[in-house]
């Protein structure tokens, strides 16, 4: 029932394909979080009738699957392309078509959302004294945000990021089913040629188990060397510039809990 | 526009036609992986040290892997294990395979969920409740149960609204929930439609993703009634 040489034999084309993988992770992960920057602001902005429109946008793209997403994008490949080649006065060929980027486009649309929350809960985290000791201190606005609230929301929002980012590693494994050979097409690929489904699957699903692994224990280790100076008596034992110390007081002996969510979690 | 529409509205019925698969791979899954996710939790809390190591590897598994992989590795192996054992599974229906993966899958997400709401319970309640004399199944359910319910239930409907978006996988196997009804009638009039097609069962999901979100809501509501001020719990 279980052939084991196969098994072995199935890990090579699937190693093989993970650059695949970790493209379409990494690239659609760095797109989402530029589109949840800019929907985190829409979301806040001060116009109410606009607020109200992206929430019910980020509402709607929370309720597709990604897969509707895969689906939709790939259909309208050709209509897309052909309508920005004509922009240009370019003919389009459909020889070779785009399908890994509007792959990638289709997960980071679909994290987006995801990632505005995740920014909005991060700017909520940190505490009001904050703002309030920047501007006593003098610090303009846009001077308070990049120096002070920024780089505590980087720390707070760490955990959940990591969390979106193996979500998202496991949601590359949907595209397969837009023809684009990642990790579990090319496990699929290998089992339809061999006859050997079970090898094959098996072997993708221990890859992606390691690989999943790796990169929570990278965020972990992330999360505690970011989160360091929010160690009691952190203070003391680093460097800090002086100007910043009053703001660091406070934090002394409040260590944020690390926020889980479960939202986009099990694809 | 208007053609899109009428493309929409003209395919509509059939979609709905769908929606009954969707909901009993949806509404099956989550009934097997309420009792699945407390076993397993139970494991997780356990004294027991194999017990926790196994559902330890378990969870970490499903958590670790795709639902893609899994629901192949179950739509494959299933079958392999029951023809050894000589019973004929051809005339099975895929939505089984589906039930069975994604309640696996969705157990160890509730478990998590379930372990981190028992151990936000305080640890007096439990030694008050054994001190009145309570047994360990009456403590269960009226002390935990009631409070890890509240905590729990936020992260739990939140699952629930994932598999539902998740259950679309299923047409990987051949369901015919209503992204497959959707991937079926698209192939019809050589592709024509099928961006409207798959718009219309993309918003099909996210209409049914509000309804859960709001009968989870009026849940909410219900069962945290007694920890608001003046209720039971602060009697």
């Amino acid at each position: 029932m279980f052939d084991q040489s196969m098994f072995f034999r199935s890990f090579i084309p699937i190693i093989q394909a993970m650059p695949t993988t970790l493209i379409l992770t990494v690239s659609s992960m760095a797109l989402a979080l530029i589109g949840g920057i800019v929907l985190a602001l829409l979301l806040t902005c001060p116009v109410k009738v606009v607020r109200g429109i992206f929430k019910v946008v980020s509402s709607f793209l929370k309720g597709i699957p990604i897969l509707v997403f895969l689906y939709v994008f790939d259909v309208s490949i050709d209509t897309v392309m052909t309508k920005l080649y004509s922009l240009f006065n370019l003919t389009y060929s459909n020889r070779n078509t785009p399908t890994l980027q509007f792959a990638i486009l289709a997960l980071a649309l679909s994290y987006t959302p995801y990632l505005a929350d995740m920014i909005l809960s991060a700017y909520r985290a940190v505490p009001r004294g904050q703002f309030e000791a920047a501007s006593a201190f003098g610090f303009t606005r846009p001077q308070a945000m990049r120096r002070i609230i920024i780089p505590q929301m980087m720390v707070i929002a760490i955990p959940n990021f990591g969390n979106h980012f193996v979500n998202l590693l496991k949601a590359t494994s949907l595209t397969c089913m837009v023809t684009i050979m990642e990790m579990m097409g090319t496990a699929r690929n290998f089992a339809t040629m061999n006859q050997t489904f079970l090898e094959a699957y098996t072997a993708c699903a221990l890859i992606y188990w390691i690989v999943f692994g790796v990169f929570e224990q990278l965020f972990r280790f992330i999360e505690k060397k970011a989160g360091r100076y929010l160690q009691p008596g952190a203070i003391r034992r680093h460097r800090f510039p002086l100007h910043l110390t009053p703001f660091t007081n406070c934090l002394r002996t409040k260590k944020p809990d690390p926020v889980k969510t479960w939202e986009g979690g099990s694809t | 526009m208007l053609k899109s529409l009428k493309i929409m509205q003209q395919y509509f019925p059939a979609l709905m036609s769908a929606l009954p698969a969707t909901m009993q791979l949806l509404i099956i899954s989550v009934v097997i992986a309420l009792f699945l996710g407390l076993l397993l939790a139970w494991a997780r809390l356990s004294k027991n040290r194999a017990a926790s190591l196994i559902s330890y590897v378990i969870i970490s598994f499903m958590r670790g892997t795709p639902m893609m992989v899994q629901l192949l590795l179950i739509f494959i192996l299933i079958p392999l294990i029951a023809y050894s054992n000589g019973i004929d599974t051809s005339s099975l229906s895929p939505s089984v395979y589906a039930i069975i993966s994604f309640s696996i899958n969705e157990a160890c997400f509730f478990a998590e969920i379930f372990r981190s709401a028992y151990q936000s319970i305080d640890s007096g309640q439990m030694e008050a409740a054994s001190s009145l004399g309570m047994g360990r199944m009456q403590i269960f359910r009226r002390v935990i149960l009631p409070q890890g319910a509240i905590a729990a239930l936020p992260n739990t409907s939140n699952m629930i609204i994932e598999l539902m978006k998740n259950t679309s996988i299923a047409s990987v196997i051949g369901v015919y929930d209503i992204l497959g009804k959707a991937a079926q009638l698209g192939k019809n009039n050589y592709g024509r439609g099928q961006l409207e097609l798959y718009i219309e069962a993309g918003i099909m999901f996210w209409i049914l993703g509000l309804i859960i979100l709001f009968i989870s809501n009026l849940i909410q509501e219900r069962i945290s009634r007694c920890d608001r001020k003046g209720g039971l719990a602060h009697v």
